[in-house]
């Protein structure tokens, strides 16, 4: 495909697109600004390289969702043989209309998750994603994704409580 | 009581105005780059052909090259395996390469990469393993080891090694390629190699 279609395709999905991508790296991150945005500028460039096959197989942003989680879950091995804590760091949280705090306890709650049980959350419950679409994306079977669900949702009705009740979810 | 979609919803917060234009500059240099180790891999997929008579470069077609730069494990005492079986779609290995996982598999081809490489696309060969299933005549440098043979060339860093199927196995070579400078040598492929095990569902690649 020639350059200047190329250009005008993707800039249109990363004007449509990027914000969703963005909110959903804050949330696999737990808020963690800079890695989040390392993560989208990670996946956009892979599906500009890619945009032909992208564009092919007709459905970019599942593309890019799936592109997310996956550099999500590789930066966060690469971070486990450093021998780091990600949910450690000192976070460079965004300037949000978070006034009463929720939206930063929420972020707490995320980050005592292992990386890939907040994939699942965020897959499952943010985007609404089915159980075999969310096994697809991380490359497991459903049967983990349910038990790493209820394990996730076991945690965060712990950690918001009480201030904090969730609707109960299965 | 909240609902958790909300929650998250809340949580994920604003997003400042969009900048298209960044992404698309990262994108051109990242597919400049893509395009000038395509012209590396296409010579290796060409010295390659001379070998084995494949072609390997169809793999690195358009749009489907390394995505991002090749960021590898310098290699410091070569490679050691593990004592546990490795699965690669219908191909097994006897042991396990230290530090190297399966990045993709297809009846046709399987590739391992180091553990952490920048470039996870598993159409990308640079500074991976290949392993493909070959129909065309054997030929290089003849090596024999645990009762196989197994044929030897070497060209622009890379190397390949090709054995025919054991009886019962899909008929054709199981070939390997790999880059010389990530720890492998000659003789730790051929140990690799030789305890590789090629499935039913192996299916020969097009040439």
């Amino acid at each position: 495909m020639r350059t200047s279609d190329r250009d005008a395709e993707f800039v249109e999905f990363v004007t449509a697109q990027r914000a969703a991508l963005v909110r959903m790296a804050r949330l696999l991150t737990a808020g963690d600004e800079a890695m989040a945005e390392d993560l989208v500028q990670t996946t956009l460039t892979r599906l500009y390289v890619h945009w032909g096959r992208v564009r092919r197989a007709g459905n970019p942003v599942g593309y890019a969702r799936t592109s997310l989680t996956h550099a999500f879950v590789d930066e966060q091995r690469r971070a486990h043989r450093r021998h780091e804590t990600p949910t450690d760091l000192v976070r460079d949280r965004a300037a949000t209309a978070d006034e009463d705090g929720l939206g930063q306890t929420v972020l707490a709650a995320l980050a005592g998750l292992a990386p890939r049980q907040r994939a699942v959350v965020v897959l499952r419950h943010w985007l609404d994603l089915d159980t075999a679409e969310t096994a697809r994306i991380l490359s497991c079977s459903t049967g983990t994704v349910k038990s790493q669900n209820a394990k996730a949702l076991a945690h965060l009705r712990t950690a918001l409580a009480p201030a904090i009740s969730v609707e109960e979810l299965t | 009581m909240n609902d958790l979609n909300a929650l998250l919803d809340r949580a994920a917060g604003p997003v400042a105005p969009i900048d298209a234009h960044a992404d698309l500059t990262r994108g051109h240099r990242a597919l400049s780059r893509t395009r000038r180790r395509r012209s590396a891999v296409g010579l290796l997929g060409v010295a390659a052909a001379g070998v084995a008579g494949i072609g390997i470069v169809r793999y690195a077609g358009p749009d489907e090259g390394p995505q991002q730069a090749v960021e590898r494990p310098v290699p410091d005492a070569g490679i050691s395996f593990l004592a546990q079986p490795m699965e690669a779609g219908p191909y097994t290995f006897d042991a396990t390469p230290e530090g190297w996982e399966v990045q993709g598999a297809t009846p046709s081809a399987v590739t391992i990469a180091p553990i952490g490489i920048a470039d996870q696309n598993p159409d990308s060969f640079v500074g991976k393993l290949v392993i493909l299933l070959d129909g065309n005549p054997l030929s290089g440098e003849q090596v024999e080891r645990d009762g196989r043979t197994f044929w030897v060339h070497g060209s622009s860093g890379y190397t390949t090694i090709a054995t025919p199927t054991l009886p019962g196995e899909p008929a054709g070579n199981v070939l390997i390629q790999f880059p010389n400078d990530t720890g492998w040598t000659r003789d730790t492929m051929l140990e690799f190699l030789a305890g590789v095990h090629v499935g039913s569902g192996a299916e020969q690649g097009v040439g």
